[in-house]
């Protein structure tokens, strides 16, 4: 009987679980289609009051109703259109794509050359460098926010794209990872390429980087979503708007009084929905990737 | 053969999604504003008004280039709104980066410290060229409310932003709720101007109609009304303990003779018996008379206001029209300030005019102070009562025929003038950081005034908890001084 | 074999662009951060000349400072992250393992929070606490309210790791234990836990590591308040570097203290559990 009934129950609160994990989720898409009034009146409901039946009876009858309230009359993806035109929530989130996108594709190209050195080469200091880049990765990010925009600062890229992207290019957490994929190749098949007359540059064109492609999809999806979430250092190395994305440009939203806040959350779920759509469609990858990483490591 | 059909089709779908997003990106837009805008000159312009919080703003800001451009045809005004509270850090930020504004509105709180950080122009020699103006062009002290013309030059004199606003912090009540009251009772009743006939107008109040603390909330526990269970249901007044305590404490502060800081910014002044006084009154208001709504971080003072659940709220000249937007028309408020305290003398309140200012390394210092010019001159001053119903620091604005029509239409713009007027100086010296010292100290001694009282709370009195909240802010001051000192001295200025 | 002529420079030419960057960016970044906290410095205006000692000590010793108060507050949060963690993510993982149907949902359920930007989730949870209760209101429940948002968060990410480490145990042992007449509660303690104590400890540190340098929920929720509670180090450094007029030497001797603490408190953790990772050279 016992065990029967423990998978049963597990299911249960496994199921319980995701209902709390998913109620924010609800709250914020649900309050993105409420009206400012609704939203003061009604601060818990997950449906917006114009579009409850009850409601609805009520505005039909000619009593007074959350139709009758400023706003009443609006379709549900008002909020989106607002925020679009209004709160411009189209250019920063291009922006978080165009940073995502540069950031991923350099950090692929160097780490890949980095990786395939540490993997595949003998040479002189290669303990020394190897030891310094896991020195890099000991240092908490919140020491390096100050010094990293000094540097930025007398490259001269405060406030561009490119110093928000600079400092993202490379990160030694690719490099391990990928080291990690290279070293699991067998020696053999470069042994075959160099015979049929590679250089290093073909090897690793024809050989590595076709049998490491989930390393590769793996560490580019991790990048790209870590580039997407992007707040403190965007925060800190921008000032022109034109160049937020999507999280510093939410933050700054509300900073005026009496903030939108549904319009606020339509734009939350067009900054949350494009990751999680990602996330979907990929997550064998990341999944995998992510017990690749934590316990190899 | 199928399956790469379907991956070749996916990707071409997703490619042109994100270049679809990718061209809409602010990268790229800005990219081409700077590429394409066809006219020579460029004139970035900041401000924290932001058409988002009220297209008024943007109807605004959007006259004001059409004027500027249609007379200097080769320049194009680019104008960017950067919040408020994040004003300070984006704009160091911004002139150490690549694209810093050329002129910019400066609030009173920040003026001094980007002056003395070497981040604005002194405006000496351009006012100097401009002495012969005359009229609604002219831009010199005597043009201006003396109130107005406080913070924005040093000790010595040195001019570093025209006055553009004058904004005072005053109470703001709603008629509806006292003219209901009213009815009942002859001292609200009394709070009312008259008409010609002798009959209240209860579109108008007398500026000196609250005579003083007691009065005051004599007046507010006459206008709560409390529901079944003892809670407040119609609040007197509202106290907000969160946003910035010490927000609201400086006004009463001044309207019992006291000070925050003393001119120099080096020495905090409000650990005094006044200001003892004045954080008691607040205090009091909330937990013994209990006039007041309880303290909520998420609702704002101004949207109690706005849903009619409160009759008095300390807020400023600026935000009637912050009201009349955001309850789409509601305008039947007046505007009052302070009343004196037990030491003070006349009704008070604290003013200051945030100027505009020009940044020091502007490639382009005609067009900004030609900008300066046309904003802080009449014709600005004018398009500002037009669009935003917004009062000016100009003397020769409430001479105007459209400050007529404009007090006649808006009725609580009655009082503004004299509020005004009797405003001291408003704090201005390193606003961020004596905040962090102060406001944790004001909100404790909100939020825990009856502990404190009995002798069981983190500070043995109100006045040990001032002691101590004065004595870190004065450490900020002087740190700042120090430093300040240093910079004016590399600069050949200075003490 | 290690190549001579100038063939023995092609690895270090693959290595340049990608090491270059990381060494600048942490390595040099770092001595700069050093070099800067002994001065007093603005983040326009530059130096203002050599300070000495004296911000650390302002950091340490000064009433004024809120360094202290800030560490304490921190260290509070991460406590109540490190053992939120283990109650909510390793119940989690035994219970997914034992669910025979829709795991990959679940998985990606409970993933959610972790591909989601922490500033969408914070401006959420601001209206959320307010809803249940008022908890960022008070002194006592707000920084408890943050920690659970940072559990509820890092829910399913520690999940998948803590599952990782359990499809690794042989189920033999859990058979052998069965024979033996443990029951649950046993097996679970004599196999188990010690089988997961390199996940665990993984788990534990890379938690402690950034529970330490909380940030985001902070500067959207609370700003420090109420009455300072949720004043958090990560804070008080961006407020004094970025914020406040020439501070950013206080603020780097601050986050230089930061960084001491997190190197010791990681030290004092990898010392006790002695964790079996093996660095490869």
């Amino acid at each position: 009987m016992n065990r029967r009934l423990t998978p049963l129950v597990a299911l249960l609160l496994m199921l319980a679980g995701a209902v709390i994990m998913v109620y924010p989720y609800a709250y914020m898409v649900g309050s993105s289609l409420k009206t400012r009034r609704e939203f003061a009146q009604d601060k818990e409901g997950l449906i917006p009051p114009r579009f409850e039946v009850g409601e609805q009876l009520k505005h039909r009858r000619g009593e007074p109703s959350a139709l009758d309230w400023p706003g009443g009359d609006w379709p549900p993806w008002q909020n989106y259109a607002d925020a679009i035109s209004f709160g411009k929530v189209d250019r920063y989130l291009g922006n978080s794509l165009m940073y995502g996108v540069v950031i991923t594709a350099m950090q692929l190209l160097l780490d890949v050359l980095a990786a395939y050195a540490f993997a595949r080469f003998e040479f002189r200091g290669k303990r020394l460098l190897f030891g310094l880049l896991l020195a890099t990765m000991m240092v908490p990010p919140a020491v390096l926010l100050i010094p990293n925009f000094l540097v930025v600062r007398e490259l001269g890229l405060v406030d561009t794209a490119w110093g928000v992207m600079l400092p993202g290019f490379a990160g030694a957490f690719g490099i391990f990872l990928l080291r990690q994929a290279f070293l699991n190749i067998p020696a053999e098949l470069e042994q075959a390429a160099r015979i049929d007359g590679c250089g290093s540059t073909g090897i690793l064109w024809h050989v590595i980087l076709p049998l490491s492609k989930p390393a590769l999809i793996t560490l580019g999806l991790f990048t790209f979503m870590g580039a997407w979430n992007m707040f403190e250092w965007p925060l800190v190395v921008l000032s022109d708007h034109n160049y937020y994305p999507l999280t510093v440009g939410l933050s700054l939203f509300r900073a005026e009084t009496g903030a939108d806040w549904p319009r606020i959350f339509a734009a939350s779920t067009m900054g949350a929905a494009p990751l999680i759509l990602l996330f979907l469609a990929a997550q064998r990858y990341l999944v995998g990737g992510i017990s690749l990483s934590g316990i190899k490591v | 053969m199928y399956n790469r059909l379907r991956v070749l089709l996916i990707s071409l779908v997703l490619g042109l999604v994100c270049l679809g997003a990718l061209w809409r990106s602010g990268v790229v837009w800005a990219w081409g504003m700077k590429a394409g805008s066809g006219r020579p000159v460029q004139l970035k312009v900041w401000d924290w008004w932001s058409p988002s919080a009220n297209e008024e703003y943007g109807e605004y800001f959007a006259a004001v280039e059409k004027v500027y451009e249609e007379r200097y045809p080769d320049v194009d005004v680019v104008l960017q709104i950067v919040p408020f509270g994040n004003y300070v850090q984006k704009l160091a930020t911004a002139m150490v980066g690549s694209a810093p504004p050329d002129v910019f509105q400066s609030s009173v709180y920040w003026a001094e410290g980007f002056y003395q950080r070497g981040m604005l122009l002194s405006l000496d020699s351009l006012l100097a060229q401009a002495a012969a103006d005359t009229g609604g062009q002219r831009l010199a002290q005597g043009v201006f409310l003396p109130s107005a013309w406080r913070h924005n030059h040093t000790a010595e004199g040195r001019v570093f932003g025209i006055p553009q606003i004058i904004d005072a912090q005053c109470l703001i009540w709603n008629l509806d709720l006292l003219e209901k009251a009213a009815q009942e009772d002859e001292e609200i009743r009394d709070l009312f101007e008259h008409l010609p006939d002798g009959t209240p107008d209860y579109q108008r109040l007398h500026f000196e109609g609250v005579r003083d603390w007691e009065h005051f909330r004599r007046l507010v526990k006459k206008l709560t009304r409390y529901g079944q269970d003892g809670e407040v249901v119609q609040a007197g007044f509202a106290i907000n303990a969160y946003s910035g305590g010490a927000g609201m404490f400086p006004p009463w502060l001044a309207a019992n003779g006291g000070r925050f800081q003393n001119e120099a910014g080096t020495r905090a002044l409000f650990a005094t018996p006044k200001g003892v006084e004045a954080l008691e009154f607040m205090a009091r208001l909330y937990w013994e008379d209990k006039v007041c709504p309880p303290f909520r971080r998420q609702i704002a003072d101004g949207e109690l206001f706005e849903e009619g659940k409160v009759a008095c709220i300390a807020a400023g000249t600026w935000t009637g029209k912050d009201i009349i937007r955001n309850t789409l028309g509601w305008r039947n408020f007046a505007k009052t300030a302070f009343p004196p305290g037990p030491r003070g003398s006349g009704q008070k309140t604290l003013t200051w005019g945030n100027m505009l200012v020009i940044s020091r390394n502007c490639p382009n210092v005609e067009a900004a102070w030609e900008y300066v010019r046309l904003v802080c001159g009449l014709e600005g001053n004018l398009l500002r009562l037009k669009y935003l119903g917004y009062n000016g620091p100009r003397l020769d604005l409430y001479q105007t025929p459209q400050w007529r029509e404009a007090a006649a239409a808006r009725p609580y713009l009655a009082n503004v003038p004299q509020i005004c007027l009797a405003g001291d100086k408003l704090r201005h010296t390193e606003i961020i950081a004596t905040d962090h010292q102060a406001n944790p100290v004001f909100e404790t001694l909100l939020l825990r005034y009856p502990e404190i009282v009995a002798g069981q709370g983190p500070y043995s009195s109100v006045a040990a908890a001032l002691k101590e909240a004065a004595g870190n802010v004065d450490q900020v001051y002087g740190r700042y001084h120090q430093q300040a000192q240093g910079w004016l001295a590399r600069r050949g200025e200075g003490e | 074999m290690i190549n001579k002529g100038w063939r023995a420079l092609i690895p270090y030419l693959y290595l340049a662009p990608a090491l270059s960057l990381a060494l600048i960016f942490s390595l040099m970044s770092m001595g700069i951060s050093m070099w800067t906290s002994f001065h007093h410095f603005d983040a326009f205006a530059g130096s203002a000349g050599y300070a000495g000692w004296e911000n650390y000590r302002r950091a340490l010793f000064a009433a004024d400072s809120y360094c202290w108060l800030a560490l304490r507050h921190t260290a509070y949060y991460v406590v109540l992250c490190a053992v939120g963690v283990l109650l909510t993510a390793l119940p989690l993982a035994l219970l997914c393992q034992k669910v025979r149907w829709g795991q990959a949902l679940f998985r990606t359920l409970y993933f959610l929070p972790s591909i989601t930007p922490g500033v969408v989730l914070a401006l959420v949870f601001y209206h959320l606490f307010g809803v249940w209760g008022n908890l960022l209101d008070q002194p006592r429940t707000a920084m408890p309210a943050l920690a659970l948002m940072g559990v509820w968060a890092g829910a399913g990410y520690n999940m998948v790791l803590f599952l990782a480490g359990l499809t690794e145990i042989p189920q033999h042992l859990y058979d052998a234990a069965r024979v033996d007449g443990a029951n649950a509660w046993q097996q679970f303690w004599h196999i188990t836990l010690p089988m997961l104590r390199n996940t665990l400890v993984f788990v534990v540190v890379m938690t402690i590591i950034g529970a330490f340098q909380v940030f985001t929920s902070v500067y959207i929720m609370t700003s420090g308040g109420p009455e300072r509670s949720t004043e958090v180090i990560a804070y008080t450094i961006f407020l004094n570097a970025f914020a406040v007029a020439g501070q950013m030497g206080y603020a780097s001797a601050v986050a230089w203290l930061l960084f001491v603490v997190v190197a010791v408190f990681v030290a004092i953790q990898m010392r006790v559990f002695r964790s079996r990772k093996v660095y490869d050279e």
